[in-house]
């Protein structure tokens, strides 16, 4: 079995690439209703990405579940689990909530739970969700029936709200997953699923939540902003997940489509290769960082959707730091005495970007027209994802644009696998060369580790903050904007919350007045 | 290498001064058609020739504060959603697309003539093993071969003209062998093989001239052929970088704003489409001419 | 015939050993070292050389580069193209699956082109000279001249959006093919009604036409009747080759309407450097490419022992 999960899902860097679709029907109202929505990536991801659940997407779909859930604060919420204690600093206890049915009429019981995370997640999926989730196998035991233990490889606070995870779903031992045979405890059961098209699920009567109002919900596929946004419009879906950006004024003038935003866990930046010359000068990155206005990208090219941002962790997040961070403001003479005392001189720098970024184009060409006007050449690459990855994993670029963003409440590793030196983006070309990518080491490691490790609120966001600061002090990264995420949907609709990940958004009370 | 110019220059000076004085030209002129072919033709040469130096503004500079605005006199137009003006983008990019296209088609067709050439005059089995080249070449369609191609080198304007290369010298390839096949048998060619001229300078001579007013017509289709596979490829992601104010590529970076801002993606759309259309009216007005038994051409597709 | 048959069959077995040839060494065209690439890409992180080496191992680069083509060509030959780097199903499956989606499309299509062309073609050769014939033309040579996706994305705004009479994208009903159809179609309508033109211009001189008209059938009569139907004849035949030609704007199409086909497939294999579905997708294009002109030649050879075709088309 090979791993499917991506590190770039799963870090969450911005929208990927693939198509299709099939028309939606939407009916309101009655007793019956059926709705119709098109979130972001292609919920029966083309075949390549979610082969441990059939093909089906476990985002957005609500038919499988994890032990936890998110608030929306970005805090753990009891789910599947209704409670959980540390017993010493890397075991956890977790109390299963009962009278959970699977969609095949079981009952989940601590031994479901015990197979999916031994042979589901850890087994299946391999050696990188030991590093996400520190667990290895054989270290999920059965108390009893409905009581599990759950033994970390290190001290790992952030434990809970990282299995409050999509992925980190519970399904009983029967289920052939690979096959399509996908049996969850979530209020909606699968149905149907059209490669590259579309998936149906059905409201589950017997869920542990009460019974969902959707009779029926179809799930689209269209990857492309603007397709979404027509569908949309043409009246063929009832709700879309970011629509394009250029039509957000015309749909804002409709009475019959409601727009709503929300600010995400996601944030983007420029991530700066500080080994790499001319950007291993800390002043020519600074420089960099002093060519830009946030606050012109995000009225211009984003719509106003988006925070003009300080630091490289989204504010939805408690220990993200931003007022303490240092503001470097555009001030072109500034930015120019920088480059004058820098290194630099006068080579082209490179600049990556993933081609299905939405909006990258346009960005990362206001970026290149920023730093030509202070003297700072920058040839852009906009690249498809596999040669992105081949580029990073070997250091050949100075600048990516391109981002961080948290699915699960709990969000360390993304301070661990961009910023720490053994994560993922620094660890290879730390090994092979003493280097990196936008990693400083030495004491920002430990700040990364304290805070990683630290079950104290106040000591784990000190250390982060601290680590945050020191981050763009030292400009590793341009940040640029807090990302918001958009839903446009049918103003009739009723009854769902936009919560800052927007892949735990539920459905269970939508409703069609 | 100006030797064998010059006798190409004689061989198609020799050509045009025979149908010069023929009944032909008047019939051409008189075809509407052709005489709108060659003026759109003649319009974008000269747009891409001195485009740069009238364009108004500078392909790449920016003024968020104008993005998307509509025609106007100081952005005809009209601004691009970085607030470009997006006239200057066309000229500029005139010179670049057309560029592209005629380099393009002047790879495929020295490479196409080469290996005909060689073919119909060699024969044996170096004609058949170049034969079969060509069948292998046109085994595949042209753009699915070109898009595994520049995915495969990766993005950018190079590998794109790499790939529309190598899958259209076929073509020339059969055309070129076809004619020498005919020709070299001739009394003229034997006369010149006996009195001992070397085989290139007989090509050359002999050869080549009587198969130019064909190839000439297909190079002519080919242009708008391979602007069109050109804007295919940035559409599908493999295009020019930005800010390139290459055609393709604004067109595919416009269309999220078709509803909002008609004039970034329709402005290119028309230049290509005129472009495309002024090659292909003037390829038949040609064929016509210089070609006459030759059918409907079936190469022309995206 | 029958010699002519063998030798024939002869050359189409070696363009198609070309035609693997170049499928298989695509792959090379790859900087870097491919074995690394696709693990980078599988993995989504660096490959350890262990890894590597197992992954050499396992896909059989270890051996030399003719052993390798020769096992894969020997597969092929079986039908068995390989499976997909990142699931783990077949290339035959995902090309089968991925067919019936293209193969609708450039049906559709062709009907479009068709039913375009004929009518246009004929007015055109009909009103020969005049204002009618130009602007046929002209028109037919707008549809091969707009780039498709931009075409594509018009017929969108003005049929889903505007007027709101058909969907936006999506596959599956007869409704999602039509403005797929007509942004295919029309490309290929102007080679047609050229087709169709020249065709027709040849058959209004024969004389059984002016026999025809000597007898006082209604010129209408005569043109549809007698003319048009010989006249379509070579027409259609010549329109069969086309259908490979097709393909090469189904990948744009699909894109543009969200239609899982072929061209789709080829694309997001291309993109992922998922490289046994781009051999198996060019193999099997090329395979059918072949295949089709083969077809083609014979039976021409075998209806008309005069015509040797050359079967051309790009």
């Amino acid at each position: 079995m090979r791993t499917t999960l991506s590190r770039r899902r799963l870090l969450g860097s911005l929208t990927a690439g693939g198509f299709a679709g099939l028309a939606g029907c939407a009916a309101s109202g009655s007793d019956d209703a059926s709705f119709t929505i098109v979130p972001t990536l292609d919920p029966t991801g083309s075949g390549d990405s979610w082969d441990s659940w059939g093909g089906m997407t476990p985002y957005w779909t609500r038919v499988v579940e994890p032990l936890v859930w998110g608030t929306d604060d970005m805090q753990p919420e009891p789910w599947l689990a209704t409670d959980w204690t540390a017993t010493d600093e890397t075991t956890w206890v977790f109390d299963l909530r009962e009278g959970v049915t699977f969609h095949n009429g079981e009952e989940m019981t601590a031994d479901d739970v015990v197979h999916s995370f031994e042979e589901n997640i850890l087994t299946e999926r391999g050696d990188f969700v030991y590093g996400w989730l520190h667990l290895e196998p054989g270290s999920v035991t059965k108390i009893d029936d409905y009581a599990v233990e759950f033994e970390n490889t290190e001290p790992f606070s952030g434990f809970p709200g990282t299995i409050a995870h999509n992925m980190i779903d519970i399904q009983p031992p029967e289920a052939d997953r690979q096959a399509g045979d996908i049996v969850g405890t979530g209020p909606f059961t699968l149905e149907e699923m059209t490669d590259g098209q579309s998936l149906r699920v059905e409201r589950f009567a017997d869920y542990w939540g009460g019974e969902p109002e959707p009779a029926e919900l179809t799930f689209r596929a269209a990857e492309d902003e603007t397709t979404r946004t027509d569908l949309l419009e043409s009246g063929e879906v009832d709700i879309v997940f970011d629509p394009a950006k250029s039509r957000l004024s015309s749909l804002r003038d409709r009475d019959d489509i409601a727009l709503e935003s929300r600010q995400s866990s996601g944030s983007t930046f420029v991530s700066i290769n500080i080994y790499r010359e001319p950007t291993d000068d800390a002043d020519l990155r600074r420089a960099l960082n002093r060519a830009v206005s946030q606050p012109e990208i995000v009225e211009t090219v984003l719509e106003g959707i988006g925070e003009p941002a300080r630091g490289p962790i989204s504010t939805v997040i408690d220990w993200a730091a931003d007022d303490e961070l240092p503001a470097y403001e555009r001030d072109r003479d500034a930015a120019r005495d920088l480059v004058a005392q820098s290194s630099y001189d006068g080579e082209e720098l490179t600049c990556l970007v993933e081609n299905d970024m939405d909006d990258g184009r346009d960005v990362v060409q206001i970026l290149q027209s920023d730093f030509e006007a202070i003297g700072v050449d920058v040839d852009v690459e906009v690249l498809e994802n596999a040669a992105i990855q081949d580029r990073t994993e070997r250091g050949e670029f100075h600048l990516e644009v391109g981002g961080s963003q948290s699915n699960s409440p709990a969000a360390d590793y993304i301070m661990w696998e961009n910023f720490h030196t053994m994560g993922i983006s620094n660890k290879d070309l730390y090994e092979a060369e003493g280097t990196g990518l936008h990693n400083l080491g030495g004491e920002v490691d430990e700040l990364i580790e304290r805070g990683f490790q630290s079950s104290d609120p106040e000591e784990k966001r000190e250390s982060y903050v601290d680590a945050q600061r020191r981050i763009v002090e030292e400009a590793v990264v341009v940040p640029l904007f807090y990302r918001e995420y958009t839903v446009a949907a049918d103003a009739a609709l009723e009854g769902f919350d936009l919560p800052p990940i927007d892949r735990l958004v539920e459905w269970r009370e939508l409703t069609g007045s | 290498m100006s030797e064998s110019n010059g006798a190409l220059e004689a061989g198609v000076r020799r050509r045009y001064r025979s149908i010069r004085d023929s009944r032909t030209v008047a019939t051409v002129l008189s075809n509407p058609l052709n005489v709108a072919g060659a003026v759109i033709v003649a319009t974008v040469t000269a747009a891409a020739v001195v485009g740069p130096t009238v364009a108004p503004y500078e392909p790449a500079s920016q003024d968020l504060a104008n993005r998307l605005q509509g025609p106007s006199l100081a952005h005809p137009f009209g601004t691009d959603q970085l607030g470009r003006d997006v006239f200057s983008r066309l000229l500029y990019g005139a010179r670049l697309s057309l560029g592209i296209a005629v380099v393009v088609t002047a790879i495929r067709l020295v490479l196409g003539t080469t290996i005909g050439l060689v073919a119909g005059y060699a024969g044996g089995w170096v004609d058949e093993f170049l034969m079969r080249l060509v069948d292998v070449q046109l085994a595949f369609p042209g753009l699915i071969l070109a898009l595994v191609i520049a995915g495969v080198l990766g993005p950018s304007l190079r590998n794109v003209m790499i790939a529309l290369a190598v899958v259209g010298w076929a073509s020339y390839a059969r055309l070129v062998r076809g004619s020498v096949l005919s020709t070299k048998e001739r009394e003229f060619v034997r006369a010149a093989q006996l009195m001992g001229v070397s085989w290139p300078r007989i090509a050359v001579r002999h050869l080549l001239p009587n198969v130019a007013g064909p190839v000439v017509v297909l190079a002519t289709l080919n242009v708008g052929t391979v602007i069109l596979g050109t804007a295919g490829l940035s559409f599908i992601g493999l295009g020019a970088q930005p800010p390139t104010p290459e055609w393709g590529t604004m067109l595919s970076a416009g269309r999220h704003h078709l509803r909002d801002a008609w004039w970034i993606v329709n402005a290119p759309g028309v230049a290509i489409m005129l472009t495309v259309l002024g090659f292909n009216l003037l390829g038949d007005g040609l064929r016509d001419v210089l070609d006459p038994k030759q059918e409907a051409n079936l190469e022309r597709s995206t | 015939m029958y010699n002519y048959l063998v030798s024939r069959l002869a050359t189409s077995v070696v363009v198609l050993f070309g035609v693997s040839l170049v499928t298989y060494g695509l792959v090379f065209l790859t900087p870097g070292d491919p074995a690394r690439t696709i693990l980078t890409q599988q993995l989504e992180r660096q490959p350890s050389q262990n890894e590597v080496d197992a992954f050499r191992a396992e896909q059989g680069f270890d051996e030399p580069i003719p052993i390798q083509y020769l096992g894969w060509l020997s597969d092929a030959l079986r039908g068995d193209l390989g499976t997909s780097y990142y699931t783990d199903t077949a290339v035959t499956t995902l090309v089968l699956e991925a067919l019936p989606a293209t193969l609708e499309l450039a049906a559709a299509s062709m009907v479009v082109a068709l039913a375009l062309a004929i009518p246009t073609g004929v007015l055109s050769a009909v009103n020969r000279g005049t204002t009618v014939d130009y602007a046929s033309q002209i028109g037919a040579l707008i549809g091969v001249s707009m780039p498709n996706f931009w075409l594509g994305y018009l017929l969108i705004m003005v049929f889903a959006l505007v007027l709101g009479v058909l969907p936006v994208a999506g596959a599956g009903s007869f409704a999602q093919l039509v403005l797929p159809a007509i942004t295919l179609g029309t490309g290929m309508a102007a080679v047609v009604t050229r087709l169709v033109r020249t065709s027709m211009l040849e058959v209004l001189e024969e004389p059984y036409v002016d026999t025809a008209r000597s007898k006082g059938l209604r010129e209408r009569i005569v043109v549809y009747k007698h003319a048009l139907r010989n006249a379509l004849v070579p027409v259609v035949t010549i329109v069969g080759l086309q259908f490979g030609s097709l393909l090469n704007g189904a990948v744009v199409v699909e894109i543009v309407f969200q239609r899982p086909g072929l061209g789709m497939l080829l694309v997001d294999a291309v993109f992922d450097r998922n490289y046994p579905v781009v051999q198996g997708i060019a193999l099997f294009t090329g395979v059918v490419f072949v295949a089709t002109n083969l077809l083609v030649d014979v039976t021409y050879r075998y209806l008309d022992p005069r015509v040797a075709l050359g079967g051309e088309t790009a």
